[in-house]
């Protein structure tokens, strides 16, 4: 089965359609919600930023392994 | 009219080089997957153990003992003690780099297995070759070197808690 969710330019990944568009804003919307609960309980500002950042790179390697799957295909180079 | 003569018997009289034409298909060699897109896959499988991997190096390597540095440290290490997040440092430091490898190794990686002689069926070819793609060659490397770097730390400290 084909699905052309996503295209791909260098190591980004973009939306191609609205599925991949509402995949997209999911992410987005996790690494909000991250960001505000990892601030509530941390203790200082580098405390949050290092949290977020390993957070914000775990939700890109999800994205970035759901949009491999579904992206339009070119063949093999 | 005589030069056209002459040009004409010319190109009559020209050798053709032979071409068999069902030798070509045999030449085209196809990678098993795309190289740019497992390079792709590849950056964003290493990119945590790299950025961890750099805190170390700067923590402990270049003594800059900044709150970021140790924070890391500190996130990495409390993921082993966390019930229910306790298998994500196997997977980030060593499952994710070996599927790096594997794909790009297959991007740049090309196997043909063919006949070398169409009057003895048995005898083949098995023939393997790399391109040289530089980005997927130092995703692999980079892969490797965060592979080395975690099993020495595990069998360090397996032989540290047994001493």
């Amino acid at each position: 089965m084909k699905l052309n969710w996503f295209t791909r330019k260098g190591i980004i990944y973009w939306p191609a359609s609205v599925i991949g568009w509402a995949i997209l804003v999911v992410a987005a919307g996790f690494a909000i919600y991250t960001f505000i609960d990892i601030d509530s309980h941390s203790h200082s500002v580098s405390d949050t930023l290092t949290n977020f950042v390993f957070n914000v790179l775990l939700i890109g390697l999800v994205y970035t392994i759901i949009a491999y799957f579904t992206e339009a295909r070119k063949g093999v180079d | 009219m005589k030069d056209k003569d002459e040009f004409l018997k010319k190109m009559e009289n020209l050798k053709v080089p032979e071409i068999d034409p069902r030798e070509h298909p045999k030449m085209v060699k196809m990678a098993i997957m795309n190289a740019e897109r497992s390079a792709a896959l590849g950056v964003w499988l290493i990119v945590v153990p790299c950025y961890f991997l750099f805190c170390v190096l700067m923590y402990y390597g270049f003594h800059i003992r900044a709150g970021w540095f140790g924070s890391m440290l500190a996130l990495i290490m409390g993921l082993d003690k966390t019930r229910g997040i306790d298998f994500l440092a196997p997977v980030l430091f060593f499952l994710m780099p070996i599927i790096c490898i594997i794909i790009n190794i297959l991007g740049i990686t090309h196997i043909s297995y063919q006949k070398i002689d169409p009057m003895r069926s048995k005898v083949r070819e098995l023939s393997i070759t790399l391109r040289m793609k530089l980005w997927n060659i130092v995703l692999i490397l980079i892969s490797l070197a965060i592979l080395f770097a975690f099993i020495s730390f595990v069998m360090t400290e397996s032989i540290s808690i047994k001493n």
